[in-house]
């Protein structure tokens, strides 16, 4: 959605629109989803999570005030909240295993499917074992792919920052693949 | 990757690396050969963001998509509603300050107090139960004594009311959150909403702020759960509307006098300055000045908990191992061609998403809820207490 249609769009839902509302959430709902199932890595616990994003930001619209920022950073935003608030409240670890303590043998012959799920896992789990920021970083760029400035935003920091923090997140997921015995060149190789 | 450049120029250079290789301007290659001195350490930053871009991501199912909004919708009549005009009559009624000459007195003589008591910069930070708090609290009576000197009263509780919410952030953050700290809370809250700040902007950027912390990071202590929602319809959005905050009715929170919150019914169109009989200034501290400052509001036998006696601090979210959950194949184990233009489409055998990693269950319904969450729950009760939409489905979608 353009960023001029979306003002109007809010603009009607703040003023009690339903439909308008119910826009915003078809238009954000699969970017708040995926960024919250990236952060716990559960399908069900990130269906629940967004239900509750979408809840709150609906509680939260006659607050809200467009200052012609992306909509959706708000709702990231809130998703943010709530996934630290879950991890809070329930006294979860985000990883679930440690790539490194448990390194995924690879072999040479292993088939190169089996090779990317491995790959795919082992960057999950590596994703997991970043900083609360880091994470929020790569999820941000790379999987919703959005802009240094949007995550500056949502993340309440400079974009100088974010590059930083975008540079240390990958220089960190890059040493732990090459740890766990991957060789990123040859599976992106094997996927282009 | 060993001893990496760290500097800003090189974070720049990389952050521009990666708009071009996501961007499918350019090829990682390219990239390199254009900072050949930077090769080394580029070349592995650029591969794994490039690896990660095409990690597949799973979408939410459209029967939960269509399943939320219907929960969504119908929760919209009253989330929405909140534009309404209210009458005038609740409007806050700001004060008029003294003469220029008094206040400088009063400041005059404050500031003297004030300076040199190391105590009282000491007790700054302390919270409910520290040593110096005691300190804190009788700074704040002898300031807001002569608060009608100055004519700012209600800057002084807007300050008053954000150190409390500061105080109650920390001690819920150490899980010392008490009954005292929000019955002091609420008594700010109120005092607030009796004199105003002469602010409207940071009236509203408190209440939204009051709002957002109860929401997301203050939890109900256990055993005041009706005190904590309390506080939390004391600073919900309806409360405040386009800079005009409709007045508690009472400094007592409803669940400690056993008289219902009143609940904003309309909105008043703009903010006005006309003082009200109630706030005249005054050059001595009035009874109850003093009193809510020093008060510590405790439970009486008549309150009424709003909240069910049997609530109990169950996790949120508490896994239940299923067959379902068992047996549905992990959606992250697979790959998709990169979403972004220019890229090459990958021919290869990417694994696809298995159908039975749909979850099965009725999503976006919360299996239990701690004590926070039952009280936040009041404010979300179609979402947390109804199934919108079908009825629970059966496992029929696993593999």
């Amino acid at each position: 959605m353009e960023r001029a249609d979306e003002g109007r769009v809010l603009a009607r839902a703040q003023r009690g629109d339903a439909d308008a509302f119910a826009v915003l959430y078809r238009a954000n709902v699969q970017a708040i989803y995926r960024y919250i199932y990236h952060r716990v890595n559960d399908v069900h616990l990130a269906e629940d999570l967004t239900g509750d994003v979408f809840t709150r930001a609906l509680k939260g619209m006659t607050n809200y005030r467009d200052q012609g920022k992306p909509f959706v950073a708000w709702l990231y935003r809130i998703a943010h909240a709530r996934v630290v608030d879950y991890y809070r409240m329930t006294g979860r670890r985000p990883a679930e295993s440690d790539v490194e303590a448990e390194p995924i043998p690879v072999s040479t012959d292993m088939d190169e499917g089996m090779l990317r799920r491995q790959a795919a896992k082992a960057l999950r789990e590596a994703i997991a074992k970043l900083t609360d920021e880091q994470q929020q970083v790569i999820v941000l760029r790379f999987i919703e792919g959005q802009r240094i400035e949007t995550v500056a935003d949502v993340m309440g920091k400079n974009a100088n920052a974010i590059k930083a923090l975008q540079h240390r997140a990958l220089r960190a997921l890059a040493g732990r693949l090459e740890r766990a015995g991957f060789d990123v060149e040859s599976i992106l190789s094997g996927l282009s | 990757m060993s001893e990496p450049h760290t500097t800003p120029e090189f974070d720049d250079i990389l952050a521009q690396c990666l708009d071009d290789v996501l961007g499918g301007r350019k090829t990682v290659a390219e990239c390199l050969g254009a900072y050949p001195a930077l090769a080394a350490d580029l070349k592995p930053a650029l591969q794994i963001g490039l690896l990660t871009a095409r990690l597949k991501s799973p979408e939410m199912s459209q029967s939960s998509v269509d399943t939320l909004e219907t929960r969504l919708r119908a929760q919209m009549p009253a989330a929405l509603s909140g534009f309404r005009s209210r009458p005038r009559s609740d409007v806050i009624q700001l004060p008029l300050g003294l003469s220029r000459m008094a206040a400088a007195i009063a400041v005059v003589f404050i500031l003297a107090l004030g300076s040199g008591a190391g105590l009282v910069a000491a007790s700054a930070d302390d919270l409910p139960g520290d040593a110096l708090y005691g300190v804190k609290r009788l700074w704040e009576t002898i300031v807001l004594a002569f608060a009608p000197l100055t004519g700012q009263p209600g800057e002084l509780w807007l300050r008053i009311a954000n150190t409390r919410l500061d105080e109650a952030e920390a001690l819920s953050d150490q899980e010392r959150l008490t009954e005292t700290a929000l019955a002091d809370l609420y008594s700010a809250i109120y005092h607030l909403s009796q004199y105003g700040g002469g602010d409207a902007t940071a009236i509203i950027a408190f209440f939204n702020r009051a709002y957002l912390a109860f929401m997301n990071r203050i939890k109900a202590p256990i055993g005041a759960e009706a005190l904590y929602q309390d506080v939390l319809d004391a600073v919900a959005p309806a409360r405040v509307q386009n800079g005009i905050v409709t007045p508690l009715t009472s400094e007592q929170p409803p669940s400690l006098s056993g008289t219902p919150l009143p609940v904003p019914t309309a909105l008043p169109p703009t903010f006005t300055h006309t003082p009200t009989p109630t706030l005249t200034p005054s050059p001595t501290p009035t009874a109850s000045d003093t009193a809510t400052l020093t008060a510590s509001p405790t439970p009486s036998a008549t309150r009424t908990p709003r909240i069910p006696a049997t609530a109990t601090r169950t996790p949120t979210y508490t896994p239940s191992p299923t067959a379902t959950l068992t047996l549905t194949p992990s959606p992250t184990l697979t790959w998709t061609p990169l979403p972004l233009p220019g890229f090459p489409p990958i021919t290869g055998a990417a694994t696809q998403v298995p159908p039975g990693f749909i979850p099965s269950r009725t999503p976006g319904i919360l299996p239990t809820l701690d004590a926070t969450e039952r009280v936040r729950a009041t404010q979300q009760s179609v979402y947390l207490t109804q199934t919108a939409g079908p009825p629970p489905a059966t496992p029929t979608e696993t593999p």
